[in-house]
């Protein structure tokens, strides 16, 4: 489903740059659990904005089904990530402004879906994830694992074919993290969903069909997941 | 959509409400200080229309005497005291040449003395004026109406008949069918004018309360100099060019050797709404330095707020945004700005030019020309909409810079933003 072939990413910093990838080969099937590993640094996080074509690479191609995604511009990336991928952070990077239900309708808005029917699908995702009393919560009023639910809610409201998920239970306690995890699974078996975690915590990793773990901006080893 | 827009920008403006309000706050005295100038402006000119329009743009005033010798030029105009039928020294001019100008429709004159009145009660010197026929009723407008309060007005042939203003009717303690003596000449008074307010007209007569009206012949029989006039008035033909007609009138009252000058209300309220339009418009462009500082203001707003709201437009970029849709949200934002600015300010507006209009009718009168007038600050839908629109679009100008800025933000590096 997702392929990249030889990638390379570098930053720029001060003066020198920083090689975040260094040719890179990686291919995740459909339907697939994907978690990546490795120390801070290593390219984790890199590669996931490229998985999710948040950002394009210097080299190589990152290929979504046929489609070479390197190859096109800013737009047709907004697009594609609104319609196929979803995100979920670390920070769980809800608008502070808004409410629950707001900030998982968000992304409805810029897909054109009509008013009543986003209301309709958002407090669905939310009961879904169990914050059904907590819709009209602005997200300093909703406790971490709160929060992060709601991102989750917000990361399906366009039905994505991709969910990633950068380090998302790093902010939460274990038991929290526990449910999270569940319910990407959940979403992975029931759904048919791809789940891509970035983490660096094996219990995280345990959920996962595979783990591929990174050093230096490369594969380092690849092996099956825990359960 | 562009409902969804409206909401995220409120929410937006509202969760920095301090901020906000004080950037409000710059535009608001900006349209404030801009639609009360126009406002008090507009109310001058149309007052100043007002008053030439009671006596009517088809009217020109003669004042013999004041043209500088042909050839020079440059002509002198006669005091603003002549305009209003006193103080210039009277001359002897045939106006029946008048009658073959095809562009002239009629005309009239009066001429002015000064006489010893005496009634019962008292006497003085007075200011004596006399109506050629029916000048009263073909001039209307330059006599205010002339409104009877009692009696009539002249009849044809009448001699020695007077009508008095309400307050010299009053001094001298005299009433309908009284006698007074003007230059020992007893004078039968036909009529008393009704009282009236100080009369405020840039032109016209002036001074009616304090009148003593009597015909022309009356006037010719106590002082002699036949033809004699201080002023005549002569109403053009309808359709007939004022300036062509005025020089017409100028050329053939020339000829019989007494040069002539003549007014005409377009000249003098065109000078007016000159000036005051100069003025108005001197004005308004210090008060649109102001708007333009409300405008910076609203930039440096947006500017900290994209810097602020970096990591939620990385947020809104990652899931789905396009660059176009976070350029509209920032527009939509600053133009709410300006709008809600706008609509403020023209309210304030409104209310400080209706407070501020009457002040400054009576600071800014100069001669007669505002005297007395009541003056009301004019509001044309043109001026509203046109403050909306224009703050509307200053908002989103301002807007437009920042805006396209975080438009253009790179997804990864907004979301790793602190």
């Amino acid at each position: 489903m997702i392929r990249l072939q030889d990638v390379v990413r570098t930053y720029p910093m001060g003066k020198t740059e920083v090689r975040a990838l260094r040719g890179l080969d990686l291919e995740v099937r459909e339907g697939e659990f994907l978690a990546i590993m490795g120390p801070s640094g290593s390219g984790k996080s890199t590669l996931m904005h490229l998985i999710g074509a948040l950002d394009l690479p210097d080299g190589g191609k990152v290929l979504l089904g046929d489609l070479d995604i390197s190859q096109q511009d800013g737009n047709f990336l907004a697009e594609l990530r609104g319609k196929k991928i979803g995100f979920v952070f670390q920070s769980f990077n809800l608008i502070p402004t808004l409410t629950a239900l707001e900030n998982v309708e968000l992304p409805m808005i810029f897909q054109r879906v009509p008013r009543r029917e986003r209301r309709k699908r958002a407090q669905k995702l939310l009961e879904q994830v169990g914050l059904g009393e907590r819709l009209h919560h602005k997200p300093t009023e909703l406790s971490g694992g709160e929060q992060q639910r709601v991102a989750i809610a917000r990361a399906l409201v366009n039905d994505p074919e991709i969910l990633l998920a950068d380090e998302p239970t790093g902010n939460v306690d274990s038991e929290t993290g526990a449910q999270i995890m569940q319910l990407l699974k959940q979403l992975n078996e029931e759904r048919g969903m791809t789940v891509v975690v970035v983490t660096h915590d094996p219990e995280v990793a345990r959920y996962a069909h595979r783990i591929v773990r990174l050093r230096d901006g490369q594969i380092q080893d690849t092996s099956k997941g825990g359960e | 959509m562009f409902l969804d827009y409206m909401k995220l920008s409120l929410h937006s403006i509202r969760s920095r409400s301090l901020r906000s309000w004080l950037t409000i706050l710059g535009i608001v005295i900006g349209v404030t200080a801009v639609v009360a100038l126009i406002a008090v402006g507009q109310g001058m000119q149309q007052s100043v229309k007002k008053q030439f329009e009671v006596i009517g743009y088809d009217t020109i005033m003669v004042f013999p005497g004041f043209a500088a010798p042909a050839g020079q030029g440059q002509e002198q105009r006669p005091p603003m005291m002549g305009m209003f039928g006193g103080g210039a020294p009277p001359v002897a001019l045939d106006l029946g040449v008048l009658e073959r100008l095809p562009q002239v429709e009629k005309f009239g004159y009066l001429r002015t003395e000064t006489a010893i009145v005496k009634s019962e009660k008292m006497q003085g010197f007075l200011r004596l004026t006399g109506l050629s026929p029916g000048i009263t009723e073909k001039f209307g407008g330059y006599f205010n109406k002339f409104p009877l309060a009692e009696g009539r007005n002249f009849q044809e042939d009448e001699q020695f008949a007077v009508i008095l203003g309400h307050q010299v009717a009053a001094n001298l303690g005299v009433g309908l069918g009284d006698e007074i003596t003007i230059e020992d000449r007893p004078f039968q008074v036909v009529g008393v004018l009704a009282e009236m307010e100080a009369r405020g007209g840039a032109i016209g007569f002036r001074g009616m309360e304090n009148a003593l009206f009597v015909p022309i012949q009356a006037l010719e029989a106590l002082y002699g100099k036949e033809g004699t006039i201080s002023m005549a008035l002569v109403k053009a033909a309808e359709g007939a060019d004022m300036t062509k007609v005025a020089e017409q009138v100028k050329l053939i009252l020339g000829q019989q050797g007494s040069p002539v000058s003549t007014v005409t209300a377009e000249e003098i309220s065109k000078q007016i709404s000159g000036v005051l339009g100069t003025m108005q418009m001197t004005l308004a462009t210090i008060a649109a330095i102001s708007l333009l500082v409300g405008g910076v203001g609203v930039m440096n707003t947006m500017y900290t707020s994209i810097l602020e709201r970096t990591r939620e437009i990385g947020i809104m970029k990652a899931v789905g945004a396009k660059d176009r849709h976070v350029l509209n949200l920032f527009l939509i934002e600053s133009g709410l700005m300006g709008i809600i600015g706008g609509a403020l300010g023209t309210l304030f507006g409104i209310a400080v030019s209706s407070v501020a209009g009457r002040f400054m009718g009576r600071a800014l009168a100069f001669g007669p020309m505002m005297e007395g007038n009541s003056f009301t600050a004019a509001f044309s839908p043109g001026l509203i909409i046109g403050a909306l629109a224009f703050s509307l679009a200053l908002g989103a100008l301002s807007g437009a810079m920042p805006a396209r800025r975080a438009a253009k933000l790179c997804p990864v590096e907004a979301l790793r933003y602190e």
